[in-house]
C-alpha cells in the first residue's frame, strides 16, 4: 500500500450559500503524479487551494503530509504553482526566485545551485537577471512560476494548470521533468483540462460539478467506461453524472478544451 | 450613437455590481462639504490679549476690540508660551510693548490690527499723543508669512498622502497580480508580511523625509527653529502611521479604485482638521474629532519643532500618540491578513 501524502475526507466548500465542493474523498499517493481532470469552473482550483491552505474547507477533513489542514508546520515542504502567474513583474527572474527562496528559509548557499537547477529545467537560464519579468512572454512567465514552485525541492508539488500557454516543446520537456521528479520521490498533484496530458498521470480523478465522477489509472478509467480513449471516457462519465443529478445541474457549464 | 449608449450602459452595469462605490460617491462629497461648512462657516475669533500694568482707559479701549485679561507678567509669559493668548501688552512709558506669539502671521496681523483699533478708540476720547507701538516676537519675526505657519502641516499632509497611496496600492497589486495567493501558502506569517512592508517602505520614507525636509528648509526657505533630527523623527512617525493605515485599507479593498475611495474617506477629513484651518470658533466636537486623527498630532509636533523650537519632551505626547496609532493599525492589518488566510 503506497503512503498517501494528501487525504481528503468528505470535504465540502461553500461560498456564501452556494456549495461548490460536495463531499469529496481523495488520496494522493506518494511518489506519483495525480491529475485532477475536469471542465473549467467545476472545482479543480478550489480543491488544490484547499490542499495548500489558501482556502479553508467548510466541513470535512484534509490531511497534508500528516498535518491536518490548514497546513502550517509542513508548509516548507509544499510547492505551489497557482493558476495565475503570480510573479513580481518589476523584478527579474533571479530576484523573484531569491525572494521566494528566502521565504522558504533557504540560505544563499543553498539557493544558488537550486536556482541554476530550476532555471535549467524550465529553460530560462539565459533570462535569469537580464530583464524584468514584464518583458517575458506568457510562456516564459508560466515557466518561471513553475521554477519558483520547484525551487525549495518540496516533497509535495501542487500545480494548477501548469502547462497552459506553453508551446509543445516546453510542454513535453516539463512532463519529462514531472516524471523525473516523481521518480526521485516527489509527489505531484496537478490540475488540467487537457486530456492528452492527463494520460501522463499515474492516477487521474475526474471532477464534475464539485464531485468525483471517476478515478484510477488512465487505462483503468478508459476501461471502466468501455470507450477507446480518455476524452470519450470523460464525456461518458460526465453524461452519466448529469443524467443522475437533480435537474438544476443541467444548467451548469459543460465541456472542456482540447490542447 | 449606439456605441455611446453601449459604453454608458456598461458603466452603469459596473456601478450596479459595486454598491460600495455608489455609496462612497454620494457620502464622501457630502461629508467633506459638511466639514467645510462647519469649519469655515464661523468668523475669526477675537485676539486674546494679556494686559500687564496697563492704565484703565487702555484696558477699556482694548476690551472693545479684543478678548483681554489683566495678569502679572510672569503669568502672561506662561500663557503666551502655552498659546493660551495671542499677545502680551505692557505700557513702558510712552511705548506700548506688544509681544506676539508670532508663529501664525495672520493671527499676528489680526492681533496688531485689534490693538491699533483700540488705541484709535482711546485717542478719540482723550487729549494727548498716542503711545508708540513696539512689537516683539516670542517665535519667528515680522518676516514670517501665513505660509510659514502652514508649511509644517503641509509637509505632514503630503508625506501622509504619498505614503498612504503607496502602501494602499501595494497589497491590492499583490492580490490582482496573484502573488498574494502564492504568499499565503508560503511559511511567512501575517505579521511578518506587514512588518516587511513597514521595514521596506520605512527605510525609503526616512530617505524621502530627509531629502524633502532638506529641500523645503534649505532651498524653499521653510522656517525651522528646532532640531532637524526631531523633524525627521516626527515626519517618519507620521509616515509610519500612514503606511500601517494604508496596509490595513489595502487588505480591505478589492481594487485600486476602492483604495482611492477609502483614502478620500479616511484622509480628506484628517487633512481638513489637521490644523490648516483655525478651529477656535468651530463646533467643539470638531476639535475633539481632530484629536482622534493622527495627522493633527503629527502636524502639532512638526509645528512645535519647526516654528517654536520644541524639544523631545515637549512633543513627546504627540509622538507617543502617533506610535499608538502605528501599533494599533499594525495589529489590525496583521489580523486582517490572518482573517483572509482562514476564509
Amino acid at each position: 500500500m503506497v503512503e498517501s501524502l494528501v487525504q481528503l475526507r468528505d470535504v465540502r466548500k461553500s461560498y456564501g450559500h452556494t456549495e461548490v465542493i460536495h463531499g469529496i474523498d481523495l488520496d494522493v499517493p506518494a511518489g506519483q503524479i495525480t491529475g485532477l481532470l475536469g471542465p473549467s469552473g467545476h472545482g479543480k482550483t478550489t480543491l488544490v487551494s484547499l490542499v495548500v491552505g489558501a482556502l479553508r474547507a467548510t466541513s470535512g477533513t484534509i490531511t497534508v503530509l500528516g498535518e491536518e489542514a490548514p497546513p502550517r508546520k509542513v508548509k516548507p515542504q509544499i510547492g505551489y504553482m497557482p493558476q495565475a502567474d503570480a510573479l513580481y513583474e518589476d523584478l527579474t527572474a533571479l530576484e523573484n526566485l531569491r525572494y521566494f527562496g528566502s521565504l522558504y528559509g533557504m540560505s544563499s548557499k543553498d539557493m544558488d545551485p537550486a536556482i541554476d537547477k530550476v532555471l535549467d529545467l524550465v529553460s530560462l537560464e539565459k533570462e535569469r537577471g537580464r530583464k524584468t519579468v514584464q518583458a517575458f512572454s506568457g510562456g516564459m512567465k508560466r515557466r518561471l512560476s513553475l521554477a519558483i514552485a520547484l525551487l525549495h525541492s518540496p516533497r509535495l508539488l501542487v500545480l494548477d494548470e501548469p502547462t497552459v500557454g506553453l508551446d509543445p516543446v516546453h510542454r513535453v520537456k516539463l512532463w519529462t521533468a514531472f516524471r523525473d521528479l516523481a521518480q526521485s520521490g516527489s509527489t505531484l498533484l496537478l490540475t488540467t483540462h487537457v486530456m492528452d496530458e492527463a494520460a501522463n498521470c499515474d492516477d487521474i480523478i475526474l471532477i464534475h460539478d464539485g464531485q468525483v465522477i471517476a478515478r484510477g489509472a488512465p487505462a483503468d478509467v478508459i476501461a471502466q467506461s468501455g470507450k477507446t480513449n480518455l476524452e470519450e471516457a470523460f464525456l461518458d462519465f460526465e453524461e452519466k453524472a448529469v443524467a443522475d443529478a437533480p435537474p438544476v445541474l443541467d444548467k451548469k457549464k459543460r465541456g472542456f478544451h482540447r490542447a | 450613437m449606439r456605441n455611446v449608449v453601449a459604453q454608458a450602459k456598461r458603466i452603469w452595469q459596473q456601478f450596479s455590481h459595486d454598491p460600495r462605490t455608489v455609496v462612497m460617491f454620494i457620502i464622501v462629497p457630502i461629508l467633506v462639504l459638511w466639514l467645510f461648512d462647519a469649519m469655515l462657516g464661523t468668523t475669526a475669533p477675537d485676539p486674546k490679549l494679556a494686559l500687564v500694568d496697563c492704565p484703565a482707559p487702555l484696558v477699556t479701549a482694548l476690551s472693545e476690540t479684543a478678548d483681554v485679561s489683566e495678569v502679572s507678567l510672569s503669568e502672561a509669559e506662561i500663557q503666551l508660551a502655552n498659546r493660551e493668548i495671542d499677545a502680551i501688552v505692557t505700557l513702558d512709558g510712552k511705548t506700548l510693548v506688544v509681544e506676539v506669539e508670532g508663529t501664525n502671521a495672520s493671527t499676528t496681523a489680526r492681533t496688531l490690527a485689534a490693538i491699533q483699533s483700540g488705541l484709535k478708540t482711546m485717542a478719540a476720547g482723550q487729549q494727548g499723543s498716542l503711545p508708540e507701538l513696539e512689537v516683539t516676537y516670542l517665535h519667528g519675526s515680522s518676516k514670517w508669512t501665513s505660509f510659514d505657519y502652514l508649511g509644517p502641516v503641509f509637509i505632514g499632509i503630503f508625506i501622509f498622502i504619498f505614503v498612504f497611496i503607496t502602501a494602499g496600492m501595494s497589497l491590492v497589486t499583490e492580490r490582482t497580480g496573484g502573488t498574494m495567493e502564492r504568499l499565503l501558502v508560503t511559511p511567512i506569517k501575517s505579521w511578518q508580511l506587514v512588518a516587511g512592508y513597514c521595514l521596506g517602505f520605512g527605510v525609503v520614507t526616512i530617505v524621502q523625509a530627509g531629502i524633502v525636509l532638506w529641500a523645503t528648509i534649505s532651498l524653499i526657505g521653510f522656517p525651522n527653529e528646532g532640531n532637524i533630527a526631531l523633524v525627521i523623527l516626527t515626519t517618519f512617525s507620521l509616515a509610519m502611521v500612514s503606511m500601517t493605515l494604508g496596509l490595513l485599507v489595502s487588505g480591505l479593498a478589492r481594487t485600486a479604485f476602492q483604495v482611492i475611495q477609502l483614502m478620500l474617506l479616511l484622509v480628506i477629513p484628517q487633512v481638513l482638521l489637521s490644523g490648516i484651518f483655525d478651529l477656535t470658533n468651530a463646533p467643539a466636537w470638531m476639535g475633539v474629532l481632530s484629536l482622534c486623527f493622527p495627522i493633527r498630532h503629527g502636524a502639532d509636533a512638526l509645528r512645535g519643532v519647526m516654528l517654536r523650537g520644541a524639544d523631545l519632551s515637549q512633543i513627546g505626547g504627540s509622538l507617543a500618540i502617533l506610535w499608538g496609532f502605528i501599533i494599533a493599525f499594525f495589529v489590525l492589518a496583521s489580523l486582517s491578513f490572518k482573517a483572509r488566510r482562514t476564509r
